[in-house]
Protein backbone atom coordinates (compact mmCIF):
# COMPACT_ATOMS: atom_id res chain seq x y z
CA UNK A 1 0.00 0.00 0.00
CA UNK A 2 3.24 2.20 0.70
CA UNK A 3 4.41 1.45 -2.69
CA UNK A 4 1.21 2.55 -4.53
CA UNK A 5 0.78 5.99 -2.69
CA UNK A 6 4.70 6.48 -3.55
CA UNK A 7 4.43 5.58 -6.89
CA UNK A 8 0.84 7.54 -7.50
CA UNK A 9 2.60 10.18 -5.59
CA UNK A 10 5.46 10.08 -8.20
CA UNK A 11 3.00 9.81 -10.85
CA UNK A 12 1.19 13.20 -9.97
CA UNK A 13 4.64 15.05 -9.82
CA UNK A 14 5.15 13.84 -13.40
CA UNK A 15 1.39 15.14 -14.18
CA UNK A 16 2.57 18.46 -12.33
CA UNK A 17 5.44 18.88 -14.66
CA UNK A 18 3.38 18.00 -17.53
CA UNK A 19 0.78 20.56 -17.09
CA UNK A 20 3.66 23.14 -16.55
CA UNK A 21 5.14 22.68 -19.91
CA UNK A 22 1.48 22.27 -21.69
CA UNK A 23 0.25 25.45 -20.57
CA UNK A 24 3.80 26.68 -21.52
CA UNK A 25 3.99 25.29 -25.34
CA UNK A 26 2.52 26.71 -28.31
CA UNK A 27 2.70 29.81 -30.64
CA UNK A 28 2.87 32.38 -27.86
CA UNK A 29 6.24 31.89 -26.43
CA UNK A 30 6.17 31.14 -22.41
CA UNK A 31 8.79 29.62 -19.71
CA UNK A 32 6.74 27.37 -17.34
CA UNK A 33 6.97 29.30 -14.78
CA UNK A 34 5.94 31.83 -16.72
CA UNK A 35 2.72 30.21 -17.48
CA UNK A 36 2.04 29.41 -14.03
CA UNK A 37 2.52 32.95 -13.09
CA UNK A 38 0.16 34.18 -15.91
CA UNK A 39 -2.06 31.49 -14.87
CA UNK A 40 -2.17 32.11 -11.09
CA UNK A 41 -1.40 35.73 -10.68
CA UNK A 42 -1.78 37.18 -14.29
CA UNK A 43 -4.02 40.38 -14.81
CA UNK A 44 -7.87 39.72 -16.50
CA UNK A 45 -6.26 41.72 -19.47
CA UNK A 46 -3.21 40.42 -20.09
CA UNK A 47 -3.05 38.43 -23.15
CA UNK A 48 -0.49 35.82 -21.90
CA UNK A 49 -3.09 35.38 -19.20
CA UNK A 50 -5.80 34.70 -21.68
CA UNK A 51 -4.08 32.43 -23.48
CA UNK A 52 -3.08 30.15 -20.65
CA UNK A 53 -6.40 30.42 -18.76
CA UNK A 54 -8.87 30.67 -21.72
CA UNK A 55 -6.82 28.53 -24.57
CA UNK A 56 -4.52 26.63 -22.79
CA UNK A 57 -5.86 25.74 -19.76
CA UNK A 58 -8.81 23.94 -20.61
CA UNK A 59 -6.98 21.97 -23.12
CA UNK A 60 -4.87 20.83 -20.88
CA UNK A 61 -7.62 19.87 -18.04
CA UNK A 62 -9.62 17.98 -21.11
CA UNK A 63 -5.92 15.92 -21.85
CA UNK A 64 -6.32 15.17 -18.26
CA UNK A 65 -9.85 14.16 -17.97
CA UNK A 66 -9.70 12.36 -20.83
CA UNK A 67 -6.05 10.71 -20.14
CA UNK A 68 -7.08 9.40 -16.55
CA UNK A 69 -10.19 8.35 -18.62
CA UNK A 70 -8.44 6.05 -20.73
CA UNK A 71 -5.70 5.07 -18.66
CA UNK A 72 -8.58 3.77 -15.53
CA UNK A 73 -10.75 2.50 -18.60
CA UNK A 74 -8.29 -0.26 -20.24
CA UNK A 75 -7.52 -1.32 -15.82
CA UNK A 76 -10.41 -1.62 -15.12
CA UNK A 77 -11.34 -3.26 -18.76
CA UNK A 78 -8.33 -5.94 -18.71
CA UNK A 79 -9.72 -6.67 -15.10
CA UNK A 80 -12.84 -7.49 -15.77
CA UNK A 81 -12.06 -9.13 -18.77
CA UNK A 82 -9.35 -11.06 -17.60
CA UNK A 83 -7.26 -9.98 -20.66
CA UNK A 84 -4.31 -8.48 -20.48
CA UNK A 85 -4.47 -7.11 -24.52
CA UNK A 86 -8.64 -5.52 -23.93
CA UNK A 87 -8.59 -1.66 -23.98
CA UNK A 88 -11.55 0.64 -24.26
CA UNK A 89 -12.53 0.22 -28.08
CA UNK A 90 -13.20 -3.74 -27.04
CA UNK A 91 -16.75 -2.46 -25.99
CA UNK A 92 -17.72 -0.45 -28.99
CA UNK A 93 -18.42 2.60 -27.66
CA UNK A 94 -15.34 4.50 -29.04
CA UNK A 95 -16.58 3.51 -32.43
CA UNK A 96 -20.01 4.78 -31.61
CA UNK A 97 -18.84 8.21 -30.50
CA UNK A 98 -16.89 8.77 -33.38
CA UNK A 99 -20.61 7.48 -35.71
CA UNK A 100 -22.02 10.06 -33.90
CA UNK A 101 -19.89 12.83 -34.50
CA UNK A 102 -19.47 11.83 -38.08
CA UNK A 103 -22.73 12.09 -38.54
CA UNK A 104 -22.91 15.49 -37.12
CA UNK A 105 -20.26 16.84 -39.60
CA UNK A 106 -21.51 15.11 -42.48
CA UNK A 107 -25.42 16.43 -42.02
CA UNK A 108 -23.86 20.06 -41.21
CA UNK A 109 -24.96 20.14 -37.61
CA UNK A 110 -21.42 20.81 -36.58
CA UNK A 111 -20.93 24.24 -39.14
CA UNK A 112 -24.28 25.30 -37.66
CA UNK A 113 -23.99 24.59 -34.07
CA UNK A 114 -20.36 24.83 -32.06
CA UNK A 115 -21.54 21.27 -29.46
CA UNK A 116 -22.84 19.56 -32.29
CA UNK A 117 -20.05 16.75 -32.26
CA UNK A 118 -20.00 16.16 -28.72
CA UNK A 119 -23.82 16.26 -28.48
CA UNK A 120 -24.23 13.49 -31.33
CA UNK A 121 -20.95 11.64 -30.39
CA UNK A 122 -22.46 11.34 -26.81
CA UNK A 123 -25.64 10.16 -28.28
CA UNK A 124 -24.07 7.76 -30.33
CA UNK A 125 -21.74 6.44 -27.59
CA UNK A 126 -24.98 6.25 -24.85
CA UNK A 127 -27.12 4.28 -27.86
CA UNK A 128 -23.80 1.86 -27.68
CA UNK A 129 -23.91 1.61 -24.08
CA UNK A 130 -27.80 0.64 -24.46
CA UNK A 131 -27.47 -2.24 -26.86
CA UNK A 132 -24.45 -3.34 -25.19
CA UNK A 133 -25.77 -3.28 -21.72
CA UNK A 134 -29.56 -5.01 -23.17
CA UNK A 135 -26.97 -7.85 -24.97
CA UNK A 136 -24.76 -8.19 -22.16
CA UNK A 137 -27.75 -8.52 -19.99
CA UNK A 138 -27.99 -10.72 -16.47
CA UNK A 139 -26.24 -14.24 -17.26
CA UNK A 140 -24.20 -12.95 -19.52
CA UNK A 141 -20.32 -14.17 -19.70
CA UNK A 142 -17.37 -12.30 -20.54
CA UNK A 143 -17.11 -13.45 -24.14
CA UNK A 144 -21.01 -12.23 -24.85
CA UNK A 145 -19.74 -8.80 -24.01
CA UNK A 146 -16.70 -8.98 -25.81
CA UNK A 147 -18.22 -10.24 -28.71
CA UNK A 148 -21.47 -8.20 -28.19
CA UNK A 149 -18.41 -4.66 -28.28
CA UNK A 150 -16.87 -6.00 -31.13
CA UNK A 151 -20.27 -6.33 -33.49
CA UNK A 152 -21.15 -3.00 -31.99
CA UNK A 153 -17.87 -1.92 -33.04
CA UNK A 154 -17.78 -3.43 -36.62
CA UNK A 155 -21.68 -1.86 -37.23
CA UNK A 156 -20.05 1.65 -35.96
CA UNK A 157 -17.18 1.52 -38.05
CA UNK A 158 -19.20 0.72 -41.08
CA UNK A 159 -21.25 2.93 -40.50
CA UNK A 160 -18.75 5.51 -40.49
CA UNK A 161 -17.26 4.21 -43.76
CA UNK A 162 -20.24 4.18 -45.28
CA UNK A 163 -20.77 7.81 -44.58
CA UNK A 164 -17.57 8.60 -45.63
CA UNK A 165 -17.96 7.05 -49.09
CA UNK A 166 -21.58 8.89 -50.03
CA UNK A 167 -20.65 12.18 -48.76
CA UNK A 168 -20.56 14.77 -51.67
CA UNK A 169 -18.57 17.10 -49.84
CA UNK A 170 -14.65 16.64 -49.77
CA UNK A 171 -14.78 19.63 -47.06
CA UNK A 172 -16.61 17.25 -44.89
CA UNK A 173 -14.96 14.56 -45.47
CA UNK A 174 -11.66 15.56 -44.61
CA UNK A 175 -13.12 17.30 -41.52
CA UNK A 176 -14.80 13.74 -40.54
CA UNK A 177 -11.43 12.36 -41.16
CA UNK A 178 -9.50 14.85 -39.13
CA UNK A 179 -11.89 14.84 -36.32
CA UNK A 180 -11.45 11.26 -36.61
CA UNK A 181 -7.59 11.54 -35.64
CA UNK A 182 -7.93 12.51 -32.17
CA UNK A 183 -6.93 16.48 -31.02
CA UNK A 184 -7.18 18.46 -28.27
CA UNK A 185 -6.85 21.36 -30.46
CA UNK A 186 -9.71 24.18 -29.54
CA UNK A 187 -10.70 22.62 -26.42
CA UNK A 188 -12.57 24.58 -24.46
CA UNK A 189 -14.54 24.70 -21.16
CA UNK A 190 -17.25 24.14 -22.51
CA UNK A 191 -16.50 20.77 -23.86
CA UNK A 192 -15.44 20.10 -20.41
CA UNK A 193 -18.65 21.15 -18.35
CA UNK A 194 -20.16 18.95 -21.35
CA UNK A 195 -18.04 15.56 -20.74
CA UNK A 196 -17.17 16.18 -17.55
CA UNK A 197 -20.36 15.18 -15.60
CA UNK A 198 -19.96 11.67 -18.00
CA UNK A 199 -16.17 11.18 -17.02
CA UNK A 200 -16.99 11.89 -13.58
CA UNK A 201 -19.57 9.29 -13.05
CA UNK A 202 -17.84 6.86 -15.28
CA UNK A 203 -14.77 7.05 -13.52
CA UNK A 204 -16.76 6.63 -10.32
CA UNK A 205 -18.47 3.55 -10.70
CA UNK A 206 -14.89 1.83 -12.44
CA UNK A 207 -13.28 3.02 -9.12
CA UNK A 208 -16.28 0.96 -7.26
CA UNK A 209 -15.34 -1.90 -9.18
CA UNK A 210 -11.60 -2.65 -8.14
CA UNK A 211 -12.38 -4.70 -4.70
CA UNK A 212 -14.75 -6.61 -7.32
CA UNK A 213 -12.38 -6.84 -10.01
CA UNK A 214 -9.49 -8.25 -7.31
CA UNK A 215 -11.89 -11.19 -6.74
CA UNK A 216 -12.16 -11.85 -10.17
CA UNK A 217 -8.55 -12.83 -10.57
CA UNK A 218 -9.88 -16.53 -9.37
CA UNK A 219 -12.87 -16.34 -12.18
CA UNK A 220 -16.05 -15.30 -11.77
CA UNK A 221 -17.87 -18.52 -10.20
CA UNK A 222 -15.13 -19.02 -7.50
CA UNK A 223 -15.52 -14.80 -6.96
CA UNK A 224 -18.84 -14.86 -6.28
CA UNK A 225 -18.49 -17.53 -3.40
CA UNK A 226 -16.08 -15.06 -2.14
CA UNK A 227 -18.58 -12.18 -2.05
CA UNK A 228 -18.27 -10.88 -5.32
CA UNK A 229 -21.63 -9.62 -6.80
CA UNK A 230 -20.94 -10.30 -10.54
CA UNK A 231 -24.02 -8.47 -11.71
CA UNK A 232 -23.04 -5.63 -9.81
CA UNK A 233 -19.54 -5.36 -10.86
CA UNK A 234 -20.68 -5.44 -14.82
CA UNK A 235 -22.94 -2.71 -14.41
CA UNK A 236 -20.29 -0.74 -12.64
CA UNK A 237 -17.51 -1.91 -15.10
CA UNK A 238 -18.88 -1.47 -18.60
CA UNK A 239 -21.38 1.26 -17.85
CA UNK A 240 -18.60 3.19 -16.24
CA UNK A 241 -15.90 2.57 -19.39
CA UNK A 242 -19.08 3.03 -21.35
CA UNK A 243 -20.06 6.78 -20.13
CA UNK A 244 -16.41 7.55 -19.66
CA UNK A 245 -14.84 6.54 -22.54
CA UNK A 246 -18.16 7.89 -24.72
CA UNK A 247 -17.53 11.53 -23.20
CA UNK A 248 -14.20 11.63 -23.67
CA UNK A 249 -14.27 10.21 -27.67
CA UNK A 250 -17.32 12.90 -28.10
CA UNK A 251 -14.93 15.24 -27.05
CA UNK A 252 -11.18 14.77 -28.37
CA UNK A 253 -11.86 12.22 -30.85
CA UNK A 254 -10.60 8.05 -31.10
CA UNK A 255 -7.17 8.29 -29.14
CA UNK A 256 -6.09 5.13 -29.54
CA UNK A 257 -3.46 2.40 -27.58
CA UNK A 258 -3.80 4.84 -24.34
CA UNK A 259 -6.06 2.42 -22.38
CA UNK A 260 -3.97 -0.54 -24.07
CA UNK A 261 -0.71 0.64 -23.22
CA UNK A 262 -1.22 2.55 -19.45
CA UNK A 263 -1.75 -0.23 -17.36
CA UNK A 264 1.16 -2.36 -18.66
CA UNK A 265 3.55 0.72 -17.89
CA UNK A 266 1.61 0.76 -14.14
CA UNK A 267 2.31 -3.14 -13.54
CA UNK A 268 6.14 -3.27 -12.97
CA UNK A 269 5.53 -0.50 -9.94
CA UNK A 270 2.23 -1.72 -8.33
CA UNK A 271 2.20 -5.13 -9.48
CA UNK A 272 -0.57 -7.14 -11.49
CA UNK A 273 -3.58 -6.87 -8.56
CA UNK A 274 -6.47 -5.83 -10.55
CA UNK A 275 -7.53 -3.36 -8.02
CA UNK A 276 -4.88 -1.98 -7.04
CA UNK A 277 -3.70 -0.43 -10.53
CA UNK A 278 -6.69 1.38 -11.28
CA UNK A 279 -5.67 4.73 -9.99
CA UNK A 280 -2.02 4.69 -10.90
CA UNK A 281 -3.55 3.99 -14.49
CA UNK A 282 -5.87 7.28 -14.33
CA UNK A 283 -3.02 9.27 -13.06
CA UNK A 284 -0.78 7.91 -15.62
CA UNK A 285 -3.12 7.94 -19.03
CA UNK A 286 -3.75 11.98 -17.83
CA UNK A 287 -0.06 12.28 -17.60
CA UNK A 288 0.89 10.34 -21.02
CA UNK A 289 -2.16 11.92 -22.48
CA UNK A 290 -0.35 15.61 -21.78
CA UNK A 291 3.04 13.98 -22.76
CA UNK A 292 1.77 13.42 -26.21
CA UNK A 293 -0.42 16.71 -26.73
CA UNK A 294 3.18 18.49 -25.58
CA UNK A 295 4.98 16.25 -28.65
CA UNK A 296 2.13 17.12 -31.05
CA UNK A 297 2.75 20.80 -30.53
CA UNK A 298 6.69 20.84 -30.40
CA UNK A 299 7.07 18.14 -33.30
CA UNK A 300 8.01 20.81 -36.64
CA UNK A 301 5.40 19.55 -39.06
CA UNK A 302 3.48 21.85 -41.72
CA UNK A 303 -0.29 21.41 -40.01
CA UNK A 304 0.15 20.03 -36.08
CA UNK A 305 0.15 16.47 -35.82
CA UNK A 306 -3.09 14.91 -34.19
CA UNK A 307 -2.84 13.39 -30.92
CA UNK A 308 -4.45 9.91 -32.16
CA UNK A 309 -1.56 9.74 -35.03
CA UNK A 310 0.97 9.93 -32.00
CA UNK A 311 -0.85 7.70 -29.85
CA UNK A 312 -0.77 5.18 -32.30
CA UNK A 313 2.76 5.61 -34.06
CA UNK A 314 4.46 5.00 -30.25
CA UNK A 315 1.43 2.67 -29.12
CA UNK A 316 1.31 -0.10 -31.82
CA UNK A 317 4.68 -0.87 -31.53
CA UNK A 318 4.81 -1.22 -27.63
CA UNK A 319 1.47 -3.02 -28.17
CA UNK A 320 3.49 -5.96 -29.99
CA UNK A 321 6.08 -5.63 -27.70
CA UNK A 322 2.95 -6.70 -25.23
CA UNK A 323 2.10 -9.65 -27.63
CA UNK A 324 5.50 -10.65 -26.84
CA UNK A 325 5.86 -10.29 -23.58
CA UNK A 326 2.65 -11.28 -22.56
CA UNK A 327 2.98 -14.85 -23.43
CA UNK A 328 6.11 -14.61 -21.40
CA UNK A 329 4.54 -13.35 -18.28
CA UNK A 330 0.92 -14.92 -18.45
CA UNK A 331 1.94 -18.52 -19.42
CA UNK B 1 -32.09 -35.12 12.36
CA UNK B 2 -31.80 -32.44 9.26
CA UNK B 3 -30.49 -30.07 12.00
CA UNK B 4 -27.43 -32.04 12.52
CA UNK B 5 -26.08 -31.19 9.04
CA UNK B 6 -23.56 -28.43 8.08
CA UNK B 7 -25.04 -28.04 4.72
CA UNK B 8 -27.75 -29.91 3.38
CA UNK B 9 -29.43 -30.76 -0.15
CA UNK B 10 -33.53 -31.15 0.35
CA UNK B 11 -35.47 -32.85 -2.91
CA UNK B 12 -33.21 -30.74 -4.74
CA UNK B 13 -34.14 -30.91 -8.90
CA UNK B 14 -31.53 -28.84 -10.87
CA UNK B 15 -32.29 -28.01 -14.90
CA UNK B 16 -29.16 -27.19 -16.74
CA UNK B 17 -29.79 -26.23 -20.40
CA UNK B 18 -33.35 -27.01 -19.65
CA UNK B 19 -32.44 -30.70 -19.45
CA UNK B 20 -32.88 -31.98 -15.83
CA UNK B 21 -29.56 -33.00 -13.81
CA UNK B 22 -30.48 -33.21 -10.73
CA UNK B 23 -33.60 -35.36 -10.02
CA UNK B 24 -35.43 -35.23 -6.10
CA UNK B 25 -31.84 -35.10 -4.24
CA UNK B 26 -31.49 -35.14 -0.79
CA UNK B 27 -28.11 -35.44 1.20
CA UNK B 28 -26.51 -33.60 3.88
CA UNK B 29 -22.96 -33.18 4.98
CA UNK B 30 -22.03 -33.37 8.61
CA UNK B 31 -19.01 -31.16 10.25
CA UNK B 32 -15.91 -32.91 10.97
CA UNK B 33 -16.00 -35.31 8.57
CA UNK B 34 -14.61 -35.68 5.02
CA UNK B 35 -17.30 -37.08 2.80
CA UNK B 36 -16.52 -37.71 -0.82
CA UNK B 37 -18.99 -37.28 -3.57
CA UNK B 38 -18.13 -40.02 -6.32
CA UNK B 39 -20.40 -41.32 -9.82
CA UNK B 40 -19.59 -41.35 -13.28
CA UNK B 41 -18.79 -38.21 -15.18
CA UNK B 42 -22.32 -36.21 -16.13
CA UNK B 43 -24.06 -37.80 -13.25
CA UNK B 44 -24.41 -34.21 -11.06
CA UNK B 45 -21.69 -34.32 -8.96
CA UNK B 46 -20.75 -30.34 -9.82
CA UNK B 47 -24.24 -29.34 -10.70
CA UNK B 48 -24.88 -30.60 -6.86
CA UNK B 49 -21.71 -28.56 -5.77
CA UNK B 50 -23.08 -25.44 -7.07
CA UNK B 51 -26.80 -26.08 -6.23
CA UNK B 52 -25.44 -26.12 -2.93
CA UNK B 53 -23.54 -23.24 -3.16
CA UNK B 54 -26.21 -21.72 -5.08
CA UNK B 55 -24.37 -20.77 -8.45
CA UNK B 56 -27.00 -22.78 -9.96
CA UNK B 57 -30.91 -21.79 -9.64
CA UNK B 58 -33.45 -24.73 -8.45
CA UNK B 59 -35.75 -25.79 -10.17
CA UNK B 60 -37.25 -27.16 -7.18
CA UNK B 61 -35.92 -28.03 -3.15
CA UNK B 62 -33.83 -26.55 -0.71
CA UNK B 63 -30.99 -25.68 0.47
CA UNK B 64 -29.97 -25.38 4.13
CA UNK B 65 -27.11 -24.31 5.69
CA UNK B 66 -26.41 -25.05 9.12
CA UNK B 67 -30.52 -25.43 9.44
CA UNK B 68 -31.19 -22.39 7.78
CA UNK B 69 -32.79 -22.23 4.28
CA UNK B 70 -30.16 -20.44 1.94
CA UNK B 71 -32.21 -21.38 -1.54
CA UNK B 72 -33.16 -17.56 -1.93
CA UNK B 73 -29.90 -16.59 -1.09
CA UNK B 74 -27.08 -15.66 -4.29
CA UNK B 75 -23.86 -16.94 -4.05
CA UNK B 76 -21.77 -13.76 -2.98
CA UNK B 77 -24.55 -13.04 0.06
CA UNK B 78 -22.46 -16.64 1.48
CA UNK B 79 -19.18 -15.70 1.39
CA UNK B 80 -17.01 -16.58 4.53
CA UNK B 81 -19.78 -19.28 5.42
CA UNK B 82 -18.81 -21.73 1.98
CA UNK B 83 -15.77 -22.00 0.83
CA UNK B 84 -15.20 -23.16 -2.64
CA UNK B 85 -12.41 -24.94 -4.16
CA UNK B 86 -13.32 -25.15 -8.41
CA UNK B 87 -12.66 -27.93 -10.69
CA UNK B 88 -9.58 -27.06 -12.73
CA UNK B 89 -9.44 -23.29 -10.90
CA UNK B 90 -7.68 -20.74 -13.49
CA UNK B 91 -5.37 -17.79 -11.65
CA UNK B 92 -5.66 -15.18 -14.35
CA UNK B 93 -2.34 -12.70 -12.98
CA UNK B 94 0.54 -13.33 -11.55
CA UNK B 95 0.00 -11.90 -8.07
CA UNK B 96 2.19 -13.00 -5.18
CA UNK B 97 0.99 -16.50 -3.29
CA UNK B 98 0.27 -14.01 0.15
CA UNK B 99 -1.63 -11.35 -2.04
CA UNK B 100 -3.53 -14.69 -3.52
CA UNK B 101 -3.92 -16.02 0.14
CA UNK B 102 -5.39 -13.31 1.37
CA UNK B 103 -7.79 -11.94 -1.44
CA UNK B 104 -11.48 -11.51 -0.09
CA UNK B 105 -10.49 -11.61 3.46
CA UNK B 106 -11.78 -9.12 5.98
CA UNK B 107 -9.90 -5.59 6.15
CA UNK B 108 -8.39 -6.01 9.36
CA UNK B 109 -4.77 -6.43 9.22
CA UNK B 110 -4.86 -8.45 12.93
CA UNK B 111 -7.25 -10.87 11.59
CA UNK B 112 -5.57 -10.94 7.67
CA UNK B 113 -2.53 -11.58 8.52
CA UNK B 114 -3.44 -14.71 11.56
CA UNK B 115 -5.38 -16.55 8.42
CA UNK B 116 -2.26 -16.09 6.31
CA UNK B 117 -0.51 -17.85 8.17
CA UNK B 118 -2.38 -20.41 9.49
CA UNK B 119 -3.45 -21.31 5.68
CA UNK B 120 0.31 -20.95 4.58
CA UNK B 121 1.42 -23.33 7.51
CA UNK B 122 -1.59 -25.61 7.37
CA UNK B 123 -0.36 -26.28 3.16
CA UNK B 124 3.27 -26.13 4.00
CA UNK B 125 3.79 -23.43 1.26
CA UNK B 126 4.86 -20.38 3.23
CA UNK B 127 8.38 -20.98 1.62
CA UNK B 128 6.75 -19.54 -1.33
CA UNK B 129 5.01 -16.63 -0.01
CA UNK B 130 6.35 -14.11 -1.96
CA UNK B 131 6.71 -15.70 -5.40
CA UNK B 132 4.56 -14.99 -7.96
CA UNK B 133 2.06 -18.22 -8.14
CA UNK B 134 2.08 -18.40 -12.01
CA UNK B 135 5.74 -18.86 -11.68
CA UNK B 136 4.69 -22.53 -9.20
CA UNK B 137 4.19 -25.79 -10.61
CA UNK B 138 0.80 -27.28 -10.80
CA UNK B 139 0.71 -29.21 -7.78
CA UNK B 140 2.04 -25.96 -5.96
CA UNK B 141 -0.56 -23.42 -7.45
CA UNK B 142 -3.14 -26.35 -5.98
CA UNK B 143 -2.22 -25.87 -2.36
CA UNK B 144 -1.98 -21.73 -2.77
CA UNK B 145 -5.65 -22.33 -4.21
CA UNK B 146 -6.26 -24.45 -1.14
CA UNK B 147 -4.80 -22.00 1.42
CA UNK B 148 -7.01 -19.36 -0.07
CA UNK B 149 -10.08 -21.54 0.96
CA UNK B 150 -8.52 -21.81 4.06
CA UNK B 151 -7.83 -18.82 5.20
CA UNK B 152 -11.53 -17.66 4.96
CA UNK B 153 -12.32 -20.32 7.88
CA UNK B 154 -15.35 -21.57 6.42
CA UNK B 155 -17.13 -24.43 8.26
CA UNK B 156 -18.09 -25.62 5.09
CA UNK B 157 -15.95 -26.63 2.12
CA UNK B 158 -16.85 -28.00 -1.32
CA UNK B 159 -14.03 -29.21 -3.52
CA UNK B 160 -14.81 -30.25 -7.14
CA UNK B 161 -11.67 -32.76 -8.00
CA UNK B 162 -9.27 -31.01 -5.82
CA UNK B 163 -7.12 -33.58 -6.93
CA UNK B 164 -7.24 -33.35 -10.67
CA UNK B 165 -3.86 -33.20 -12.85
CA UNK B 166 -1.91 -33.75 -9.41
CA UNK B 167 1.00 -36.10 -9.33
CA UNK B 168 0.59 -38.39 -6.30
CA UNK B 169 2.63 -36.93 -3.66
CA UNK B 170 0.59 -33.70 -4.18
CA UNK B 171 -2.47 -35.46 -4.35
CA UNK B 172 -1.80 -36.64 -0.95
CA UNK B 173 -0.71 -33.50 0.63
CA UNK B 174 -4.06 -32.19 -0.94
CA UNK B 175 -6.05 -34.74 0.89
CA UNK B 176 -4.19 -35.18 4.27
CA UNK B 177 -4.91 -31.25 4.34
CA UNK B 178 -7.91 -31.91 4.45
CA UNK B 179 -8.46 -34.53 6.75
CA UNK B 180 -6.75 -32.21 8.73
CA UNK B 181 -9.26 -29.50 8.17
CA UNK B 182 -12.21 -31.59 8.72
CA UNK B 183 -10.52 -33.15 12.33
CA UNK B 184 -10.65 -29.13 13.56
CA UNK B 185 -14.33 -29.42 13.00
CA UNK B 186 -14.98 -28.61 8.93
CA UNK B 187 -17.27 -29.72 7.08
CA UNK B 188 -15.36 -31.14 3.63
CA UNK B 189 -17.30 -31.99 0.63
CA UNK B 190 -14.95 -33.19 -1.88
CA UNK B 191 -16.17 -34.67 -5.72
CA UNK B 192 -14.09 -37.40 -6.31
CA UNK B 193 -13.16 -39.55 -9.34
CA UNK B 194 -10.35 -41.33 -8.20
CA UNK B 195 -12.18 -44.50 -6.07
CA UNK B 196 -9.18 -45.82 -4.27
CA UNK B 197 -8.52 -42.45 -2.81
CA UNK B 198 -11.70 -41.93 -1.57
CA UNK B 199 -11.98 -44.86 0.03
CA UNK B 200 -8.58 -43.73 1.86
CA UNK B 201 -9.09 -40.76 2.74
CA UNK B 202 -13.17 -40.12 3.16
CA UNK B 203 -15.10 -40.50 6.54
CA UNK B 204 -18.19 -41.09 3.98
CA UNK B 205 -18.81 -41.91 0.52
CA UNK B 206 -21.86 -40.74 -1.26
CA UNK B 207 -22.39 -42.23 -4.58
CA UNK B 208 -24.27 -40.22 -6.80
CA UNK B 209 -25.99 -41.44 -10.20
CA UNK B 210 -28.15 -40.12 -13.18
CA UNK B 211 -28.84 -37.28 -10.87
CA UNK B 212 -29.90 -39.22 -7.41
CA UNK B 213 -28.85 -40.82 -4.53
CA UNK B 214 -27.26 -44.32 -5.17
CA UNK B 215 -25.75 -45.03 -1.69
CA UNK B 216 -24.43 -43.77 1.07
CA UNK B 217 -21.65 -45.27 3.08
CA UNK B 218 -19.92 -44.93 5.72
CA UNK B 219 -16.16 -45.69 6.19
CA UNK B 220 -14.68 -48.60 6.46
CA UNK B 221 -17.75 -49.51 4.49
CA UNK B 222 -16.20 -49.25 0.77
CA UNK B 223 -17.42 -49.38 -2.53
CA UNK B 224 -19.32 -53.06 -3.02
CA UNK B 225 -18.95 -54.64 -6.15
CA UNK B 226 -22.67 -54.12 -6.78
CA UNK B 227 -22.00 -50.55 -7.21
CA UNK B 228 -18.86 -50.79 -8.93
CA UNK B 229 -20.86 -52.49 -11.85
CA UNK B 230 -24.03 -50.59 -11.71
CA UNK B 231 -22.98 -47.30 -11.09
CA UNK B 232 -19.31 -47.08 -12.70
CA UNK B 233 -19.23 -50.39 -14.85
CA UNK B 234 -16.15 -51.79 -13.76
CA UNK B 235 -14.82 -54.23 -11.26
CA UNK B 236 -13.00 -54.23 -8.13
CA UNK B 237 -9.93 -55.44 -10.17
CA UNK B 238 -9.99 -52.44 -12.40
CA UNK B 239 -9.80 -50.44 -9.73
CA UNK B 240 -6.03 -52.00 -8.23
Amino acid sequence: MTRDLGFSGILLFVLGLALMVELAVGPANLSPLEAMVALVAGADDDPFTMIVREIRLPRALVGIAVGATLGLAGAALQGFLRNPLADPGVIGVSSSAGLGAVIAIYGGFASGFALAIPLFAMTGALLATAVLLALSARQASVLTIILAGIGISTLAVALTSLVINISPDPFAVSDIVMWLLGSLQNRSFTDLWLAGPFILLGCGLMLAGGPGLRLLTFGEETAQTMGLDLVRLRLFVVLGAALAVGASVATVGAVGFVGLIVPHMVRPFVGHDPGRILVPSAIAGAALVLLADICVRTIPATQELKLGVLTGLVGAPFFLYLVVHTRRVMR
Amino acid sequence: MSGSFAIEARALNVEVGGKPVLKELSVGFRAAQVTAIVGPNGAGKTTLLKALLRLLPLASGQVHLAGQDISARQAHQLAGRIGYLEQAPNIYWPLSVEALVTLGLPAAAAARAGALEAALERTEIAEFRHRPVLELSGGERALVLLARVLATEAPVILADEPTLSLDPRHQIAILECFRRQAKAGTCVVLVMHDLLMAEKYADRIVVIDRGGLYKDLTMPLGLDDQTLDEVFGIGRAALA
